[in-house]
């Protein structure tokens, strides 16, 4: 099939074409030639006037509009695919890092433009893109597009890039899939090792990034109204990075703190404030103009209500009491006896039957794993419900619940699963920006250079032929138009020598 | 001179152009110079080869000058005295208009070359020779010169004019007033005007001793490549005429260029003005030779 990259130049030919017809039916009729003299052609036979209008002054006209729409139709960049090659599905990394600013435009451009190239060389003129991470806001195309309709669904899925969530299944169905990544989230590598991936196209280069990686907020244990925050920010560039970071409620200012991180080091900072009547709650990472790759992930805001809204959590009867106390203690849930519920918490392997995220709480039972708790997070292979499963010695940490650090962590823990199903409702918010080595472009598989010919090379080819001729035509016409032997009729006089006698 | 300043890459070397000077300085002897009938040459005595009249004896004449008959028809001692062949003025009338670049460089090449090798083999022969170029007007001139130094004036004149792209006109009768009256000149043309200036030469041969025209001929004068309806215009007046060119037409103007050469020629008989036909398919050496040098091949 044959699509144009601009078809407003095809609307042109015609216009151009009768615009030369019109030039050559009522402009000076037939050519015009310099004679040294007039007066041998007078008597011969001349052109009766009433023919000589009739006619088309010169049938060269049709040579030249074909030659101008035939320029017109290059302009034009026809590109011929053909239904029965292949379509490649290609996985398109949609994370923020992706909208990263490089020298020369988003980093997503960079990379679809070395997509674009592999693909060519492949033979491959349709694709069907996928998202790499999973968006509400995503709209995904129904069937295969070219090259050309991919730059505009990517330009829309980039107006709002997704953070780095679960990656999707393997495609293991065994056709051609193609990943397009900057490699920065470091479970890729296993990923395209696992999966059937033909090809991967790489693309970034920009290292200068610092990043917000969460702000999260919970009530204190001693003061309900008193909500303790906690800021990460990580250094995710390969140079130190310094700045400073500032938490608002709603606009104004309650935290500032500066900070300097080396090259992959990360650093947390806590404060504490009050939103009694509730707010947005905004951090942001200042910076030197210019100095951040990434400006989209310095910054994090968290609404907060006015009542601060806690999960709705059936306990098992088999948990421990310790266990009722930690979840209260988190300010995240509110223990309940009867659905609706927002959480499921199981302590044993009978199922409530409600579909809701559950959490499996596994007493480890392990004395000197006092302070570790393990949160392990997976889709219920039947609802499709986030699980987790938390390995913790409830004991120990019940001992410990006057240290409001250990149950930070815990609740932070907590709130990372939760985050997975009810994340708009959880005060939790994060950047996912992946590791510190913004990889240079590679490609897994490099393309062969001896190759069956592809469609592009083929059009190439085939509309090298159609300008050819074109310009051939328009030089014809102009050494006609020149007078051909006219061209050396005045010619420098010869030089000739000296004289001796 | 030195050696590169000899060769040009018009044909034209000085080596070639000395040699034909000898030869017609060889051709010439006993005769004036490409006349028919006329005097080219001051009647005065003195060292030549034409024969002037007698008179008596005198110490110092040379014995070999004796004419012995005439002592004996006269009784006294006669002596031979030989017209003076001093030098005489000749015009090079080059005609630098437009449609002297027309159908092809070559004609101008060939009048080029024709007045070089005119002007070196007649400054050779020791005459006084002057360019005119002209076109509407007398586009360049040079003053009456012998030698190198005249030579090398009209060379310099030559490379400085070309036919320019158009417009102007072909009117030799400029050159008149440049023209000395009783010397010679030499009309060097394609003579592609409606009436080929005809006039224009005879004027000039009213007031020169000796006119010589060289009618400069291309195959291709006039016509145009193509068929079909064209719009004709004149390089130099710019008038526009459409036709329509085919086989046909293409014979008619040849035919009407050669009534038109014919013409021109029947004009040189009647006025006594020599006539060359230079074709650009042929050399100068060949031009110079048959056409000037050898009266009657080519001449009126």
């Amino acid at each position: 099939m044959l699509e144009f990259v601009s078809p407003g130049w095809l609307l042109s030919a015609p216009l151009l074409a009768a615009t030369i017809w019109w030039i050559h039916r009522h402009g000076t009729r037939g050519r015009r030639r310099a004679v040294a003299a007039l007066f041998p052609w007078l008597g011969v036979d001349r052109p009766a006037a009433g023919t000589t209008r009739r006619r088309l002054a010169d049938p060269a006209w049709l040579r030249r509009a074909i030659a101008v729409a035939l320029l017109a139709g290059m302009l034009a960049a026809p590109q011929w695919h053909s239904d029965s090659e292949g379509t490649a599905v290609v996985w398109f990394d949609n994370g923020r890092s992706m909208a990263a600013m490089e020298t020369d435009g988003p980093r997503w451009r960079a990379a679809l433009h070395a997509l674009r190239q592999a693909l060519q060389r492949r033979g491959v003129t349709t694709v069907l893109p996928r998202p790499l991470y999973s968006s509400s806001v995503l709209a995904e195309p129904a069937g295969p597009v070219t090259l050309i309709q991919l730059d505009h669904i990517l330009a829309a899925w980039f107006e709002a890039p997704a953070i780095q969530g679960p990656l999707p299944p393997l495609p293991l169905d065994g056709h051609g899939h193609w990943l397009v990544s900057d490699l920065t989230d470091p479970r890729l590598e296993g990923w395209i090792r696992d999966a059937d991936v033909h090809d991967v196209v790489a693309a970034g280069s920009a290292s200068e990034n610092a990043a917000l990686t969460s702000l999260s907020l919970r009530p204190t244990l001693h003061d309900p109204g008193l909500l303790a925050g906690s800021v990460v920010i990580a250094n995710t560039g390969r140079l130190q990075a310094d700045g400073s970071v500032v938490v608002r409620v709603d606009g104004a200012q309650v935290f500032q703190q500066h900070w300097s991180l080396t090259a992959g080091e990360s650093q947390s900072f806590a404060f504490a404030t009050r939103v009694p009547g509730g707010g947005t709650i905004e951090a942001v990472l200042e910076r030197a103009a210019g100095a951040d790759a990434l400006p989209i992930d310095n910054r994090l805001s968290l609404a907060v209500p006015a009542n601060a809204w806690r999960a709705r959590a059936l306990i098992d009867p088999a948990c421990s009491r310790a266990l009722s106390v930690l979840l209260e203690a988190t300010g995240l849930t509110t223990l309940v006896d009867r659905p609706p519920i927002d959480l499921d918490v199981r302590c044993s392997a009978v199922s409530s039957g409600i579909a809701r995220p559950t959490l499996h709480v596994l007493d480890s039972g392990d004395p000197a794993a006092t302070d570790r708790v393990d949160v392990q997070v997976a889709p219920d292979p039947v609802s499709g419900m986030p699980q987790a499963t938390v390995h913790a010695n409830l004991t120990a940490t019940m001992a410990a619940d006057a240290d409001a650090q250990r149950l930070l962590r815990i609740a932070s823990a907590l709130g990372e699963l939760l985050q997975t199903d009810v994340r708009d409702r959880i005060h939790r918010t994060e950047n996912r920006v992946g590791d510190s080595q913004l990889r240079a472009a590679f490609e897994a598989r490099p393309a062969t250079e001896t190759g069956p010919a592809s469609d592009a090379t083929r059009t190439a080819a085939l509309w090298r032929w159609v300008v050819i001729p074109a310009v051939a035509l328009l030089l014809y016409d102009l050494w006609r138009c020149h007078g051909g032997k006219r061209d050396a009729a005045v010619a420098p006089s010869p030089r000739v020598p000296g004289y001796r006698t | 001179m030195d050696a590169a300043a000899l060769t040009i890459a018009a044909g034209l070397d000085e080596g070639e152009l000395r040699r034909h000077a000898a030869i017609m300085a060889r051709l010439f002897a006993g005769r004036p110079l490409l006349v028919h009938g006329h005097h080219p040459h001051s009647r005065r005595a003195g060292d030549g080869i034409e024969f002037l009249d007698h008179r008596a004896y005198q110490p110092g004449d040379n014995l070999r000058d004796v004419d012995w008959l005439a002592t004996l028809r006269t009784g006294r001692t006669q002596v031979r005295r030989y017209r003076l062949e001093a030098s005489s003025d000749w015009t090079l009338c080059l005609d630098c208009s437009a449609s002297m670049g027309l159908p092809s460089a070559a004609k101008w090449r060939l009048a080029t070359q024709l007045t070089a090798a005119l002007a070196y083999i007649l400054i050779h022969l020791g005459h006084r020779v002057r360019l005119a170029l002209f076109a509407d007007s007398v586009r360049g001139l040079t003053a009456f010169g012998r030698g190198h130094g005249g030579y090398m004036a009209i060379v310099r004149e030559l490379d400085r004019n070309r036919p320019p792209d158009g417009g102007g006109d072909s009117v030799p009768g400029r050159c008149i007033p440049y023209i000395t009256g009783g010397g010679q000149a030499i009309v060097i043309s394609d003579f592609l005007t409606d009436d080929a200036m005809h006039t224009d030469l005879a004027r000039i041969a009213a007031r020169t001793v000796h006119t010589r025209a060289i009618q400069v001929v291309d195959g291709d004068d006039c016509l145009v490549t193509g068929t079909g309806e064209t719009t004709l215009f004149d390089i130099e007046s710019g008038a526009e005429l459409v036709v329509t060119v085919d086989a046909a037409a293409a014979a008619a103007v040849g035919s009407r260029l050669d009534q038109h050469r014919a013409g021109l020629q029947r004009h040189c008989e009647r006025h006594a003005i020599g006539y060359t036909r230079a074709d650009v398919a042929q050399t100068w050496q060949q031009i110079l030779l048959d056409g000037i040098v050898r009266p009657g091949t080519h001449d009126a």
